[in-house]
């Protein structure tokens, strides 16, 4: 198949174009003109000069990321618990989905549908009271209706490092898993009955029929939202890392990540440069991290890949 | 007869000169003001006309004001100061010195001596001090308490029905029998519990000038200029081990770490006794509004004052400012005009408050908090609240007690400098996120001192706190020898 040049095609589809031009003239406003503050992220800025006014300072915004000891740490968590979020996260979100899927009654469909996304809904600050309510050292259900009645000592989970890991992926989980679901289910609505009924004729298991039929059919969505998330792996849920430990400074060496720290050290001194140069730091690596995955993705199996 | 028509001429010429030039002085100046708002600001429209009204007729200028919710003031903060919207006045909590870093604020002092001669009638010019940095007047502080104490803040209503004497009270340690006899009395109440949960660090001040940020500090009330470290001194160690005590003992809440709140919510729910707390006069009466029962207080340390006790609430000038000149003088007006005081705080007479008998004011008869369309519950933003009436329930003659208080405090050698982080801003971040880390358990005594102590003092010193503290000295010296 040839190519045909731009000019050509723009005179056969220009209807098409017509009609992509309001949401890409949203685009420029919208993303791609505030690009050009990505400047602040090498410079000291003051208001008199203005952003492009301001004088250059190379990468010394960048060098408080780096600078101490922590700096492996907040990397390391912001990594390892997204690794852990994504792929908790699909397991999860894809086995929700075959059973709701195996659900035939309409309404109790609907009625679990609503239950598992209810928790999306949340605001992470009720999620953060919620969780309080059974962690509290004093007056948490945990403590004292679990624990007590059974003869054990009380824990002070929030100086207790060892267990948050386990207990942010699980609220991460059942905060994240009803919206991906229903995702998923939507993919699995569109897979053609008539495989399933072939198989099961074969007499293919239920387990068969999952791994040979479902997943393969899923894999497109499972490739796209797996390259998404890793794109935004630099970046960690805020609400989750800052409001549900309830800035106890005791847990720092597990929840602290990029985003909370960056946060915590500059709320007081307020420099732009700085947290543009994180945000610049964040996205840089998480553009690359997409380019990589999909790279890789192409490799392996060319159809799949995003672009 | 030509002559004469010449002058004739000339005379009307200068009466239209004239005229015109008295046109130009009745033209009225409007400026952009910005506050933030806690409580309801509904009828903030009705104060700003009755405002202009007094401000017009008595220097030419009127405002217009926008009020910005607290929580949304943050967020907009920057963008104030950036100039993309014309702000003439704005008030600043926490300083200026952020904002001056960028550039964004206007320096003061030609317009202050101009303009400024009202405020200056009840500014000491020691106290104007620390509005300047780097040799320029940025920020005019409000009238308030620009020194504190350190105090326990406790139920004086339980003190008397246990006939508990407390006068011998001076130190943390005297307070342990006092607990013990309350414990016993009320088992089932939490002692001690932190102001402002883990937000705040408990002893965010006491007897040393914390020169801004704690990271570096003048002890024994800053009476020496050698800058050393809070966290490595015998004092800090000795509070912190005293509070570990209170911990062990049960006087302290568990849950302490997590908290938020800050200790009246705790004290007006009814199961708390007391808390640490900075102490100004009127602060007993103003807990015992705010935590529902009667709240005494006892003051642990002399009256100290910083520099940043004063820069809490300055008033400035952004550097994109169209009439700054108007600006300065309305600034003017609201520190010594006792109606726009008045406007400012309470609303308008019979709408928002009426005068009772004894000369204080409340809410109009049948109406209560909530009923009021304008009380935006921050006396402390105006620039001179003391001028205003009193609100029924306050500390009488407060202006009064406040001023004595200020002028009797200890000053510490650095009152009127202000650190600039710019270029140790790594290590300050750092060592910011250290001391939340560490700190706080160990402030309310949650962690083992033996253990967390060193563990947080090498922290710092990886973190560059040296550094900090060479920077803070070599600053402060050459601003001492200036």
């Amino acid at each position: 198949m040839k190519k045909k040049s731009l000019g050509l095609r723009m005179r056969k589809y220009w209807p098409f174009y017509i009609m992509m031009l309001p949401a890409i003239i949203y685009l420029f406003i919208n993303n791609y003109i505030p690009m050009s503050g990505l400047v602040l992220a090498f410079k000291k800025y003051n208001v008199r000069d203005g952003i492009f006014g301001s004088p250059w300072v190379g990468l010394q915004n960048f060098e408080f990321l780096f600078a101490t000891k922590d700096a492996w740490v907040i990397t390391r968590n912001t990594i390892l618990y997204n690794l852990v979020f994504i792929v908790s996260g699909t397991a999860a979100a894809i086995g929700l989905a075959v059973i709701l899927n195996d659900v035939t009654s309409k309404r109790k469909k609907k009625v679990y549908q609503t239950i598992v996304l209810l928790p999306y809904m949340i605001s992470m600050v009720v999620v953060a009271y919620l969780c309080n309510a059974f962690l509290a050292a004093d007056t948490g259900f945990i403590n004292n209706y679990i624990l007590k009645p059974l003869g054990l000592e009380g824990i002070s989970f929030y100086s207790e490092p060892k267990y948050w890991p386990f207990i942010l992926v699980f609220i991460n989980l059942w905060k994240g898993v009803g919206y991906s679901c229903i995702l998923y289910l939507a993919n699995l609505g569109g897979i053609d009955p008539g495989y399933y009924e072939a198989a099961s004729l074969d007499g293919a298991t239920r387990w068969q029929r999952f791994t040979k039929i479902t997943l393969p059919c899923l894999k497109p969505t499972i490739i796209t939202m797996t390259i998404l998330a890793i794109g935004k792996m630099f970046y960690s849920d805020f609400g989750l890392f800052y409001q549900v430990p309830m800035q106890s400074g005791s847990l720092f060496s597990v929840t602290q990540t990029i985003d909370t720290y960056v946060f915590y050290g500059l709320m007081n001194n307020g420099n732009i440069g700085m947290s543009a140069a994180a945000g610049f730091y964040q996205s840089l690596v998480g553009f690359i991290l997409v380019l990589g995955t999909n790279t890789i993705v192409r490799r392996v199996s060319k159809e799949n890949a995003m672009f | 007869m030509k002559k004469n028509k010449t002058a004739a001429a000339l005379a009307a010429l200068a009466l239209l000169l004239a005229a015109g030039t008295q046109a130009n002085a009745e033209e009225v100046k409007t400026i952009n003001m910005y506050t933030m708002g806690i409580g309801t600001t509904t009828d903030s429209q009705l104060i700003q006309d009755a405002i202009n009204e007094i401000s017009r007729e008595k220097i030419g200028v009127e405002i217009n004001w926008t009020i910005l919710d607290i929580g949304q003031w943050f967020e907009q903060y920057n963008l104030l100061l950036s100039g993309s919207e014309v702000v003439d006045l704005m008030p600043n909590m926490g300083g200026v010195a952020a904002g001056v870093r960028q550039g964004a604020f206007l320096e003061l002092e030609d317009l202050y001596a101009e303009y400024g001669q009202g405020i200056a009638e009840y500014l000491d010019e020691e106290f104007l001090k620390a509005g300047y940095i780097n040799g320029h007047l940025y920020g005019i502080p409000n009238q308030k308490d620009f020194a504190a104490t350190t105090n326990i803040t406790y139920r004086q209503d339980i003190i008397d029905e246990l006939g508990l004497d407390v006068s011998g009270v001076a130190a943390l340690e005297d307070w342990v029998p006092i607990m013990e006899a309350v414990q016993e009395a009320y088992p089932d109440m939490t002692m001690f519990v932190s102001n402002g949960g883990n937000s705040l660090n408990q002893w965010t001040s006491y007897d040393w000038d914390k020169l801004d940020d704690g990271l570096g500090v003048l002890m024994n009330y800053g009476e020496e200029a050698t800058v050393v470290n809070l966290y490595e001194t015998e004092e800090y160690e000795n509070l912190v081990r005293e509070m570990r005590e209170w911990y062990e003992a049960g006087y302290v809440a568990k849950d302490t770490a997590t908290a938020t709140e800050v200790y009246s919510a705790l004290i007006k729910a009814g199961n708390a006794f007391c808390s640490i707390t900075t102490g100004n006069p009127g602060l007993a009466e103003e807990q015992t509004q705010n935590c529902g029962y009667p709240m005494g207080t006892i003051a642990l340390t002399e009256p100290l004052a910083t520099t940043l006790n004063v820069t809490t609430m300055l008033w400035g000038i952004p550097y994109a400012s169209a009439e700054p000149e108007a600006a300065m003088e309305f600034l003017n007006l609201m520190y010594t005009d006792k109606d726009i005081s008045n406007l400012l705080n309470y609303g308008i007479e019979g709408i928002h408050y009426t005068v009772q008998e004894d000369g204080t004011l409340y809410y109009p008869e049948g109406t209560e908090a909530s009923d009021c369309t304008y009380h935006p519950e921050m006396t402390w933003i105006w620039p001179n609240t003391y001028i205003a009436d009193q609100w029924a329930a306050a500390t009488k003659d407060l202006g009064t007690k406040m001023n004595e208080f200020n002028r009797s405090a200890k000053k510490s050698i650095a009152m009127g400098w202000t650190f600039d982080s710019t270029t140790v801003a790594n290590e300050v971040t750092a060592c910011t996120n250290v001391v939340r880390e560490y700190a706080f358990g160990l402030e309310v005594g949650a962690v083992d001192v033996d253990e967390v102590l060193p563990k947080f003092q090498q922290a710092l010193k990886d973190a560059g706190i040296d550094r900090i503290i060479a920077e803070k000295q070599a600053q402060l010296d050459a601003w001492l020898a200036e």
